[in-house]
């Protein structure tokens, strides 16, 4: 008779991913059949909360005795760092043991170095998905990443004094088929050298940019350089490109370089522009121009108007939510608005009217059909 | 609208309608591959009574749109008519569950695991072990190490 100790391994396993962490470690107690389907689904996810948790994993990676057929670091699929400042000693000890690792997440990566990063790509092939912030990393990694790493489809690096004109370039990174890129600083000097940049127009898989805190001369030459024109016939470099966010780039809207990129990437569907003191001249751009687009982040632009915004609402028919925090528009610029749009009490200061901080589908809606 | 035959383990035969029995993958191919045919599909992992059930279920969501987005369907719980369906014995839900992976049906497939995560949610290893007749085939030194190497999991 079947039952539930004796179910096949696969399907015991799709039962066991309906269920939470805590039931599958019980399961892992029930009998030996029921261990093995459940081992594999505890060590999937590596989020290692604190040094006493690393301390313990590092013996077990160590240990040679184990209770699983599968040494266990070879389940291990995620590894998260966003909660606990890992150590070049210790990712040195571990990637030995995580040879199926395909998503790593560093956070606080200011004890990371080229000591131990250089051997991760060798160590972990599968990677497909790297964040890290705040590492010294230098090109040693970069290009061993490069070398080893041949599914890496996302890369985020924030903050990482290492990123320079060799990073992106041919002899690093391009083997790589990088699809999301996000490199971002806490200081537009820090990414400031235009042919750091500039490498990023070689990727033309990307569907995914973000660059935040990038100067803004650097950032108004790369967007001016992602499209070429043959025979009166425009084309752009990123033909993918679906998602693009800008944040804190002073002055970036300040003239046509951006609508202009905007106009010659009509596949954009999520654009957000941040802090890059935004005009409504960019939103009629948007508005001409990005009619696939569902969401636009607009945040923290003082220089628009409800104008502005109320053509890019009326032309862009596929848009469902606009972000405006920031933005000084009031419930007088949109008296159809309802409250859960208006900026919390906490953030009332004491000027006569209300801001509001989004125009969600329903306010969309009320907007377009209230034309006057 | 034109009939299936289909042929369980212990030779009984049923007549099924063809978008019927389309909702199983596998019976979908084979009656592409072999095209129009008047012979029965048999079908030697399912005996008359899991077929009957398999069939019931079936007929009641043949017009059900099919969803691939694992997502969708991992976040919708079971809706009342499939909670009624699921309620019989053990050895026959385990039954349902293994005909649903051969004859690949996903959505039914789905609807069993989910019942029987239900069945093993909150529940100790004792209490599990109970209510499935399952016998704890650990030495204390084996639990003691899965202890040892899992600890630091749970409950997170």
């Amino acid at each position: 008779m079947n039952n539930f100790g004796s179910l096949p391994f696969e399907i015991l396993s799709l039962i066991l991913k309906q269920v939470d962490q805590q039931d599958i470690y019980t399961c892992a107690f029930v009998n030996q059949h029921c261990h093995r389907a459940a081992i594999p689904l505890l060590w999937r996810t590596l989020s290692v909360p604190d040094a006493e948790t690393a301390d313990i994993i590092t013996d077990l990676f160590e240990s040679s005795s184990s209770s699983s057929p599968t040494l266990l670091g070879h389940h291990v699929r995620h590894l998260d760092f966003r909660f606990f400042a890992v150590t070049d000693r210790l990712l040195l000890r571990w990637m030995p043991h995580l040879p199926q690792v395909t998503t790593l997440t560093i956070f606080s990566g200011g004890a990371i170095t080229d000591t131990s990063f250089q051997h991760l790509p060798r160590h972990c092939p599968r990677l497909q998905y790297l964040c890290l912030r705040y590492s010294l990393i230098t090109q040693l990694s970069f290009r061993a990443l490069g070398q080893h790493c041949l599914q890496l489809r996302v890369l985020h690096l924030h903050e990482c004094s290492g990123v320079d004109n060799t990073t992106l370039s041919k002899d690093a990174l391009q083997r790589c088929p990088l699809e999301n890129i996000a490199l971002g600083a806490n200081d537009p000097l820090h990414l400031s050298n235009v042919t750091t940049m500039i490498g990023l127009t070689s990727y033309d898989l990307l569907t995914n940019l973000s660059l935040t805190y990038v100067s803004t001369p650097v950032v108004k030459q790369l967007l001016l350089m992602t499209t070429t024109t043959n025979n009166d016939c425009t084309t752009s470099v990123w033909p993918h490109l679906t998602y693009l966010t800008v944040s804190s780039c002073a002055d970036l809207g300040s003239d046509d370089t951006l609508s202009w990129f905007l106009q010659r990437h009509p596949t954009l569907r999520y654009v957000s522009l941040v802090r890059v003191d935004l005009t409504d001249l960019t939103l009629d751009a948007i508005a001409a121009s990005l009619h696939h687009v569902t969401r636009v982040n607009i945040s923290r632009n003082q220089g628009i108007t409800h104008h502005g915004i109320r053509r890019m609402v009326h032309q862009c028919r596929a848009l469902t939510s606009v972000s405006l925090y920031g933005c000084a528009q009031t419930e007088v610029d949109f008296p159809e608005v309802e409250p859960e749009c208006i900026e919390p009490a906490i953030f009332h200061r004491q000027e006569p009217h209300r801001y509001i901080h989004k125009l969600d589908q329903e306010a969309i809606n009320t907007i377009r059909t209230s034309r006057s | 609208m034109s009939n299936v035959r289909l042929l369980s383990s212990d030779n009984e035969e049923f007549v099924v309608q063809k978008e019927v029995a389309e909702r199983s993958v596998l019976i979908k191919n084979m009656l592409e591959d072999v095209g129009e045919t008047d012979s029965a599909i048999p079908l030697p992992n399912v005996t008359a009574k899991v077929l009957k059930k398999v069939i019931e279920w079936c007929d009641h969501h043949s017009s059900d749109p099919v969803t691939t987005d694992e997502t969708e369907r991992r976040t919708t719980d079971i809706d009342e008519w499939d909670q009624k369906f699921m309620e019989v014995d053990q050895e026959t839900l385990f039954d349902i569950i293994l005909a649903a992976n051969y004859l690949d049906i996903k959505p039914l497939l789905d609807v069993g695991c989910k019942t029987v995560a239900n069945m093993i949610k909150g529940k100790t290893a004792e209490e599990i072990r109970k209510i499935f007749n399952i016998v704890n085939d650990f030495t204390p030194e084996e639990e003691a190490q899965i202890r040892k190497e899992n600890e630091w999991a749970e409950d997170r």
